[in-house]
């Protein structure tokens, strides 16, 4: 055959059958060892050396094309076979992943925000001294204020050591890194603090808190308002107004209390703001200057926000959680709803 | 502290309806947690923190915080004025002994009461103030205590022998309460005596001897102030408090006995006569109001809102406070005594701010981008422990940070942190390790789920032994369980471990046979230290069965626990890449039979001892055990990967080198070459 004579039959051919074996018959009637092409390519060598290179080039098209046509009638037929009743309704294999606390979930939202606002995290231990827990944050021994915060204590055998506390706050933190840091600087602290008290649907005896310091030569109230507005909207994806109210926290002064607009009701009123419109979101104030002589700064010089918020609430708002108590309760149920 | 708003109406004008008060007083001054409506009255549930107990705790005092936020007209006045001077002529005396126990002792006598019922009136105030209506005497003090603040007591005066000491108890002096409990009294308590016996404990009780009775026609009226840290110390011992404790606690204007002395006799005088007699005042050391600079400058400077003067000005009239001085930029206020929270320029400026209003306060961004602001390395890794945990099907935990009494019994008790006040015999000592929590997860999971993995990462507590040193690391623990677990379940954790390990760039490790027993929890001869660079960095094992049977967990448990204070130090942090080798790897396999007890280990230490360069892996495929292979015996198949950076590697050097090892082999543990 020649040729034309190939090419005008082969793809008819291709185009007609209808198995796999029948098309490995093709490919051994025109490519294999006695097959017609490449009978053509052996007949080269009789040939003048133009008409090698012409006829060669072609069979070498040729050869190619009809390799390419075999593998796509192949892969309809292979298609055509899988025609077959296919239950798409099938229920998907399980894949085993683990879930990660939402207690993780919301301290990373809320770490990443202040992160991207140019604040370092920062981290500090859970056992904490009687000193850096209240003398130093302006809260001395006798002081009623110290009743604000139920503390457990820890045994000594020594009686003359200084006492230790599991810390009530992450605000101890401020102390050990003013200590050991110069101004101005902006942090966050998160981390488990712990309170002796009774637990219910909204108290537990031990929770999370984010601390927040902001200190330099010239940061305002103001500036705290800004920074805290532009965290509940980015936590919240949603416009949300705050609401300074006066607060006690003898760490600061002045001491404020932060709400913010109830992000499920829009201000309308529901059971998660008590119908008031405002949730309670957490504590400020500007740092008191009796803190910053307990850390050796010169409060003529430095001024600066701080500010405290709860973990699990926030959690509880962005995930609809009932209980804070659910969180600690290890209970699997919960945690591979997140 | 519940407000009754028709009795606060005697002080200040109101004009908002109780539900606008409350919004604006919480806006502006103290946070109102709730307002109730009884009949034709309403109640404002206050809360009232250490810093304004002491001004705002009383009718008259939160009134005049109304006032202010409101601009109602503040009608109380007159209480503060001074009146027509008391007759100090009287032969009755007060001698004060420690003048730190007390700061101030007013008494005044009143001669011809009538001791009767209060009036009706009276009796429905008291009530509304959550107190008992005892006799006109005692209600009236009672009633002024809510009035102004200022705890009053009433004495029979002829009943008192000679006049009034103010001292210490002697050591174990004794006096019945009004309501007849018996205390016992050290030299640490401060108490109101005669010449004979103790009266009253001072600031908390009054006692039986000088009480007021039906035939009672003389009366000493005590106003004082006394130590609050001394009295607090008092009532924590003897275990009781009062309403007048609580007042004391947090401090009083000591400026307040007399004008409370004077208000209680007026009031005496109309329920039950009588005549207003000698006034006795022992207050060596007067307090003064102070005198504080206000600057608007340094208020803008610290709250980013200017003001005025005239705006600050208009604040202090509010408040009641005089402008002493002023200049063009600053004001001269006089704090009254009343505000004992006041003692600071940050002081004032929380005083006008909050008035002048929160809401008027713009936010300002922080402009200035911080540069200070770095990657914190735990966090960081902890983020990426806990994502790569959970990616390998685990679920995560918070336990708390207590664990129950009982389980002392697993730990060494010596190096347990133990709490002074625990809640309960459940969450007693602070845990040693996550393992133990963990467990206590997991049993309480069983019943819902037989397939649990799970991990944590906390922190643990322990106390160094013969050492007061309480320390606290950061662990990562890891827990599961299956049915048909199995010895299987112990190398799928070991794979997770090392996967983990992968993670974080550390490829250093080495599991070896335990030391000493740990935790009790875990069977030391399945179980492994773990090590990365030769330190010591955690442990993996089985739970032990003893454990299992007594919390009903029926499917082995296998747990691994890593300390990241000292893993994180040897992490690499980022991978590097490593080039491929151009030429082709060659595969041999190896299978032999082997004493059960060879190690893996030990096996693969000998093959890499024995082989050149040209060994790069080492893949144990196979191992199994069974009859046919005799008793203790095993079977194991590796495939051994030999590969060069230089060649492609012929045949001979491939079998010249297996050949070796597997001499080597033979020689060191008899092995049988299947």
């Amino acid at each position: 055959m020649t040729l034309q004579e190939i090419e005008q039959v082969v793809f008819a051919e291709i185009g007609r059958v209808g198995t796999a074996k029948e098309l490995e018959e093709i490919q051994h009637t025109y490519l294999g060892r006695k097959g017609h092409l490449t009978g053509i390519l052996r007949g080269l060598s009789e040939l003048s050396l133009e008409e090698k290179r012409d006829v060669g080039e072609k069979s070498n098209v040729l050869r190619g094309r009809i390799e390419t046509a075999l593998k796509d009638r192949l892969g309809e037929l292979k298609e055509k076979q899988e025609e077959r009743f296919f239950d798409i309704t099938f229920p998907g294999k399980k894949v085993v992943v683990g879930h990660l606390n939402p207690l993780t979930l919301i301290l990373k939202e809320i770490e990443d925000i202040f992160i991207s606002f140019g604040f370092s995290v920062v981290e500090g231990p859970e056992v904490e001294t009687e000193f850096n827990n209240f003398d130093a944050l302006n809260i001395p021994a006798n002081h009623p204020a110290r009743e604000m915060w139920d503390t457990f204590w820890l045994k000594r055998g020594n009686q003359k050591s200084e006492r230790l506390l599991l810390r009530t706050h992450t605000s101890p933190v401020q102390i050990r890194y003013m200590l050991t840091h110069e101004p101005p600087f902006r942090i966050i602290v998160p981390g488990t603090t712990y309170r002796y008290e009774a637990t219910d649907a909204r108290h537990e005896m031990q929770f999370t808190q984010v601390e927040g310091l902001v200190v330099g030569e010239d940061v305002t109230l103001a500036n705290f308002k800004a920074v805290i507005e532009a965290f509940f909207i980015r936590l919240f994806a949603q416009k949300v107004e705050i609401r300074l109210r006066p607060g006690y926290f003898p760490f600061v002064e002045p001491g404020v209390e932060v709400d913010a607009t109830c992000p499920r009701c829009k201000k309308k009123g529901c059971e998660l703001c008590k119908f008031s419109g405002w949730l309670e979101l957490g504590g400020a104030g500007m740092v008191h200057p009796n803190v910053f002589d307990a850390v050796k700064y010169n409060p003529k010089n430095v001024q600066g926000f701080a500010f405290g918020i709860g973990a699990e609430r926030f959690a509880m708002i962005k995930y609809g959680i009932p209980d804070i108590r659910l969180f600690r309760s290890g209970d699997l149920r919960f945690i591979r709803q997140f | 502290m519940k407000f009754s708003i028709n009795w606060l109406k005697d002080y200040v004008d109101i004009s908002l309806s109780s539900q606008e008060l409350a919004d604006v007083v919480s806006l502006h001054s103290l946070e109102v947690e709730g307002v109730e409506v009884k009949g034709d009255d309403a109640y404002l549930d206050v809360a009232l923190l250490p810093n304004r107990f002491p001004d705002a705790a009383n009718y008259v005092g939160f009134a005049r915080e109304i006032g202010a936020v409101t601009g109602g007209d503040f009608k109380a006045d007159h209480f503060f004025k001074k009146g027509k001077k008391l007759n100090t002529t009287t032969n009755f005396s007060v001698h004060i002994e420690k003048g730190e126990d007390c700061m101030r002792y007013s008494g005044l006598l009143m001669s011809g009461v009538e001791i009767k019922d209060s009036p009706v009136w009276l009796k429905e105030r008291l009530e509304a103030g959550g107190l008992r209506s005892i006799n006109n005497i005692v209600d009236a003090t009672n009633y002024v205590m809510l009035e102004l603040g200022q705890p009053l007591h009433a004495f029979d005066y002829e009943r008192l022998d000679k006049g009034i000491i103010v001292r210490r108890a002697r050591d174990k002096e004794r006096m019945t309460t009004l309501d007849n409990r018996d205390v016992e009294l050290t030299g640490e308590d401060v108490v109101i005596a005669d010449h004979k016996e103790v009266l009253a404990i001072a600031g908390v009780k009054g006692g039986r001897a000088a009480e007021i009775t039906n035939t009672t026609k003389t009366i000493l009226l005590e106003a004082a102030n006394f130590d609050p840290d001394r009295v607090v110390r008092t009532t924590r011992r003897i275990g009781f408090t009062t309403d007048a404790f609580q007042r004391f606690k947090y401090g009083i204007d000591p400026n307040m006995t007399e004008i409370a002395l004077r208000r209680v006799a007026e009031l005496i005088q109309k329920i039950g006569g009588g005549k207003v007699g000698g006034f006795v005042d022992a207050y060596p050391n007067k307090v003064a109001s102070k005198v504080l600079a206000f600057s608007a400058k340094h208020y803008e400077k610290l709250v980013g809102e200017p003001i005025t003067l005239k705006e600050a000005r208009d604040i202090f009239r509010k408040l009641q406070w005089d402008v002493k001085k002023a200049t063009k930029e600053i004001l001269w206020v006089e704090v009254p005594t009343w505000r004992r929270d006041v003692e600071r320029f940050e002081d004032v400026v929380e005083e006008v701010v909050r008035l002048y209003g929160y809401d008027t306060l713009k936010s300002k961004t922080l402009s200035r981008v911080s540069l200070h602001a770095r990657r914190d390395d735990q966090l960081h890794y902890t983020r990426k422990i806990k994502e790569r945990m959970a990616g390998f099907g685990f679920d995560e935990m918070c336990s708390y940070s207590f664990i129950p009494q009982a389980w002392n019994e697993v730990c060494d008790e010596n190096t347990l942190v133990q709490l002074e006040n625990p809640v309960s015999a459940e969450y007693y000592y602070l845990r040693p390790t996550l393992i133990l929590p963990l467990f206590r997860a997991l049993e309480s999971n069983v019943k819902f789920f037989s397939d649990i993995k799970m991990f944590e990462v906390g922190n643990v507590f322990s106390r160094e032994k013969n050492n007061e040193d309480i320390v606290e690391r950061t662990k990562l623990a890891g827990m599961l369980t299956r049915e048909k677990g199995g010895d299987h379940l112990f190398y799928e954790c070991k794979g997770t471990v090392n996967e983990l390990f992968h993670t974080l760039g550390v490829d250093q490790v080495e599991y070896r046979a335990r030391e000493e027993v740990w935790c009790g929890v875990l069977i030391q001869s399945r179980s492994a230290d773990i090590y990365v660079s030769g330190v010591r960095v955690g442990c993996l094992g089985v739970v032990s069965p003893r454990w299992l049977e007594r919390f009903d967990v029926v499917h082995d448990v296998v747990a691994f626990e890593l300390d990241l204070n000292s893993l994180l130090p040897l992490t690499e942090g980022e991978r590097r890449f490593v080039a491929f080798s151009k030429y082709p790897e060659v595969v041999r396999d190896i299978s032999f039979v082997v004493g059960q007890e060879v190690r893996i280990s030990e096996i693969e230490k000998i093959i890499g001892e024995t082989s050149s360069s040209i060994l790069v892996a080492i893949d144990l495929f196979d191992m199994f055990e069974g009859e046919r292979l005799g008793e203790g015996k095993k079977s194991l198949s590796f495939h051994l990967i030999f590969r060069s950076d230089q060649k492609t590697l012929t045949g001979e050097e491939v079998t010249g080198e297996f050949g070796k090892i597997i001499t080597a082999l033979q020689e060191r543990f008899d092995i049988e070459v299947r």
